[in-house]
């Protein structure tokens, strides 16, 4: 493989293990308990710029190059747990506020107004995290490892985020199909039902918000680890439904689904619009890009609402509490 | 059986409670025997009220929907609720399972006032309800249904997703053979793997039903049972409802049917405007001119 094809082969595998691990985030929240976070992208964003801080040195260090608040220089793994717990601890002191008390159509709206608003906060307090310019010079962890070239370096890192992934999904699978699962999915279908049963759904709703949160937090500093830089003209509110797409193409609470749904949305139709005679202007690509994203949801809504691979009906074998699937 | 004292610390005096509840779905030949071991609640204290509804009182807006409404059911009663539509019938049932806060009023569950608890905390202190129109989870099996009727398990935690699976399986696999009896009472054995949206109107209510038993209540709401049953299924549906009444569950059922609540009721409370028109048997309350009145005037 050339230096280039590999070079691009990379980049997809990382996009694709991050955009995985949020779309499962976001699965957990609306594919199987039915909280619609329009917010999402702004706990990508969150872990993103936690663990680009926790990486960086402090930001006086560089010249006034760039301004924000801590620069930790942690050593690697630090950073993306920090990025998780910070994507876990928005999400709880968000949910706390919006979920507990508010009907679900009115939690979506209040989460479209937190992601606007955390944007607007962002772009505008330039010592927070660089305003709108962004975080740079976030260094890839692998890069540290001596004596290996760049490439090697990168596969390194392709490895561990294909792990990150994988491990990722087996927590998915161990809790979509349990117990807690079906109480979760008991949730979207009908929550006053299952509270007239004895189960809170406000408790579950959190539950998966934080979880999510964490998970969102978590593919954020795996981004920002490889791209090296993060902006908030990366995170604004409709990215968000990059996810939701992903969710609903893919099939809603089905684990595998949202993985193919994931790397055919995320990753896919940006890598097939520059195959499309349409020339090869950004703006236009970009454009292409989110008409063939909204117009799946829609198609996908309208005629497969299961998605590619729906979810799973749960049966049980003969005489065990043991789900086949 | 009684897993109700499973998470957050458990019920206060369980141990009456829990015989209570292992009452419901014993065969009768288990259930004679457990009389005669002198365990029975029911028999010890036939006269205790289980619900005692004390000046119920609920508004909204300038609209009185509950005005002031008191009675009693006896442990072990089929209680009727009935009246025309507006009279209150369903907000009190709301209020009794924690739906709907009260402006004033009790509701003692055993002696214990419950009024204002939650939904969650009614439903965990074994009063179970279920809806006017059938609210089963549409995209889940009809044996997950039932499952969910279960009291809460050790299972269902988060944590039990990664550890401890062996225990719980145990626990879950009891629960998947006591739903697929009561699948096979409520003939819904064909359909356990059908999505219960996938259901007609009746069987859903049969599903819901079912799932109220598995949850072994000590107090059954049930609102409008027969609304939106085909005639097929209401002979099987008022066959359930009966063998409930003869398990020893407490029940308050509001119904349109009368010939139903004729029945099966005793006693039977008339509601209207928010108040309570007539207690008594179902006869008495048919010759009642203002109950006619009522009914007539709506």
């Amino acid at each position: 493989m050339s230096a280039a094809t590999q070079y691009y082969t990379i980049t997809i595998l990382v996009y694709i293990c991050a955009n995985v691990i949020a779309a499962w985030g976001l699965d957990l929240q609306f594919g199987v308990t039915g909280v619609l976070n329009f917010a999402f992208i702004i706990f990508q964003a969150v872990g993103a710029y936690t663990a680009g801080v926790l990486s960086l040195g402090s930001s006086s260090g560089n010249g006034g190059f760039e301004q924000y608040i801590g620069g930790a220089n942690l050593p690697f793994p630090l950073p993306i747990i920090g990025a998780m717990l910070a994507g876990a601890a928005l999400a709880a002191i968000v949910g706390l506020i919006a979920l507990r008390r508010l009907r679900s159509d009115y939690q979506a709206m209040v989460m479209l107004v937190v992601s606007v608003v955390a944007t607007t906060v962002v772009t505008a307090e330039t010592g927070l995290a660089n305003g709108a310019a962004g975080l740079s010079l976030v260094a890839n962890p692998m890069y540290g490892l001596a004596g290996l070239s760049r490439q090697t370096q990168s596969w390194i890192f392709v490895a561990f985020c294909i792990v990150v992934m994988l491990v990722v999904g087996a927590v998915m699978y161990a809790v979509v199909y349990s117990p807690h699962g079906r109480v979760l999915r008991a949730v979207r279908e009908n929550e006053h039902a299952l509270e007239a049963l004895g189960r809170s759904a406000t408790h579950s709703r959190l539950e998966v918000f934080v979880i999510g949160g964490a998970l969102a937090g978590l593919s954020g500093a795996l981004l920002v680890e490889f791209i090296g830089a993060w902006a908030p003209s990366g995170w604004l509110y409709p990215e968000t439904f990059v996810f939701f797409t992903a969710v609903i193409v893919g099939g809603r609470g089905s684990v595998a689904g949202v993985a193919i749904g994931a790397a055919l949305i995320g990753v896919g139709i940006q890598q097939a619009v520059q195959y499309l005679p349409i020339g090869s202007d950004p703006t236009v690509l970009a454009a292409a890009e989110w008409i063939i994203t909204g117009v799946l949801t829609l198609v996908f809504l309208w005629v497969r609402p299961q998605g590619l691979l729906p979810e799973r009906r749960r049966r049980f074998a003969g005489g065990s509490g043991v789900v086949t699937r | 059986m009684a897993r109700w004292s499973g998470r957050r610390g458990g019920t206060p005096g369980g141990r009456l409670r829990r015989r209570e509840r292992v009452l419901v779905l014993v065969k009768p030949d288990e259930a004679r025997e457990t009389a005669a071991r002198g365990e029975l609640d029911a028999a010890e204290r036939p006269a205790a009220d289980m619900l005692v509804v004390d000046d119920l009182a609920k508004a909204y807006g300038g609209v009185r929907a509950v005005d002031g409404v008191t009675f009693r059911v006896p442990a072990g009663a089929m209680a009727g609720l009935i009246g025309p539509n507006g009279a209150g019938k369903s907000t009190v049932l709301g209020m009794i399972a924690g739906a709907i806060r009260p402006d004033r009023g009790e509701i003692l569950l055993d002696g214990a006032n419950i009024a204002g608890s939650t939904a969650v905390s009614t439903a965990r202190r074994g009063v179970i309800r279920t809806f006017q129109t059938a609210s089963v989870f549409s995209k889940m099996t009809v044996l997950e249904n039932l499952l969910l009727g279960a009291p809460p398990s050790p299972g269902e935690r988060l944590r039990s997703s990664f550890i401890g699976r062996r225990a719980w399986r145990r626990a879950e696999a009891e629960q998947v053979e006591q739903a697929r009896g009561l699948l096979a009472r409520l003939d819904l054995t064909a359909h356990a793997d059908s999505y219960a949206g996938e259901l007609s109107g009746g069987q859903k209510r049969l599903v819901e039903i079912g799932r109220a038993m598995m949850a072994q209540p000590r107090l059954l709401l049930l609102d409008e049972p027969m609304a939106g049953v085909s005639r097929m299924l209401a002979a099987p549906i008022e066959a359930l409802i009966d063998g409930l009444r003869a398990s020893g569950i407490t029940v308050v059922l509001i119904e349109h049917e009368l010939g139903l609540v004729e029945r099966l009721c005793s006693p039977v409370i008339v509601l209207a405007q928010g108040r309570v028109l007539k207690q008594g048997e179902m006869a008495e309350c048919r010759a009642d001119p203002e109950v006619r009145r009522a009914y007539l005037v709506g």
